[in-house]
């Protein structure tokens, strides 16, 4: 089980595409997040509806800072250059969208009084 | 009732006015690193914080302003009238230096101090020094 300290920064994913000499860089920004949920997409429903949420969520890891890939480009990267999601890929991309949000509420915590409590999920 | 909880996005838009209040653009907030409001709370804390010690020693001062006036008021006759501070107070540690001159210039007043009393006693007795 992965375990995280309460102001650990997550880093974003950086996926290199060998054919094209090309760096995806997968993160969210607040902007991007509040824009997934205008689409009515749910963090939470990636457990219960992956076939379908977990692409979705790929798609929109792009958007921060390449968002005019298309959904296409993106499944194709997906399915066919990845062959699926690589172990441990879905657990970061749920944690770079958590970030914003949980930037927000460790805030609150920012000097923790007891440093050795983490957080596991 | 019990209230439905915010989403992100509404959590992000409620607190949108209160980081830019502690000096992020919209841009930062909205598209920026997420974790710079971290940075942006600890920053706003600390300028607080510098505020509070600001007016803790104005207070001070202040303080001391009054005491001076009011100790020179009601001061007996001919008693030396008390002076306001000549420099502001030193608010950063001293260094080395600093302390061994702060050591010798006590020890010089310590000295003349006890030179004095030395004079006055021998005056006193009616001794006169060798």
């Amino acid at each position: 089980m992965a375990s995280k300290e309460v102001n650990e920064v997550v880093k974003p994913i950086i996926l290199h595409d060998e054919e094209n000499q090309r760096d995806y860089t997968l993160e969210f920004d607040r902007e991007t997040v509040q824009w997934c949920e205008q689409r009515g997409f749910k963090v939470e429903d990636v457990g219960d509806y992956p076939l379908t949420k977990v692409p979705e969520l790929f798609f929109y890891a792009f958007r921060m800072h390449h968002k005019n890939v298309s959904r296409e480009k993106t499944n194709r990267i997906l399915f066919d250059d990845l062959g699926g999601m690589p172990e441990g890929m879905l657990e970061r991309l749920i944690q770079l969208y958590s970030a914003p949000y949980d930037a927000l509420t460790a805030n609150k915590d920012a000097a923790p009084k007891n440093p050795k409590m983490t957080v596991e999920f | 009732m019990e209230q439905k909880p915010l989403s992100y996005g509404e959590v992000f838009r409620k607190l949108c006015p209160q980081y830019l209040h502690y000096g992020m653009t919209w841009e930062q907030y909205w598209h920026g690193d997420p974790w710079m409001v971290v940075h942006y709370s600890r920053a706003h804390d600390m300028a607080i914080q510098q505020r509070n010690e600001e007016l803790w020693l104005q207070g001070l001062y202040i303080h001391d302003a009054f005491a001076v006036v009011l100790s020179n008021a009601f001061a007996a006759k001919g008693s030396v009238p008390k002076k306001y501070l000549e420099r502001p107070l030193d608010i950063f540690p001293k260094t080395e230096e600093e302390k061994e001159a702060e050591e010798e210039r006590e020890l010089r007043k310590m000295v003349k101090q006890l030179n004095a009393w030395e004079k006055a006693f021998n005056a006193n007795s009616g001794e006169s020094a060798p």
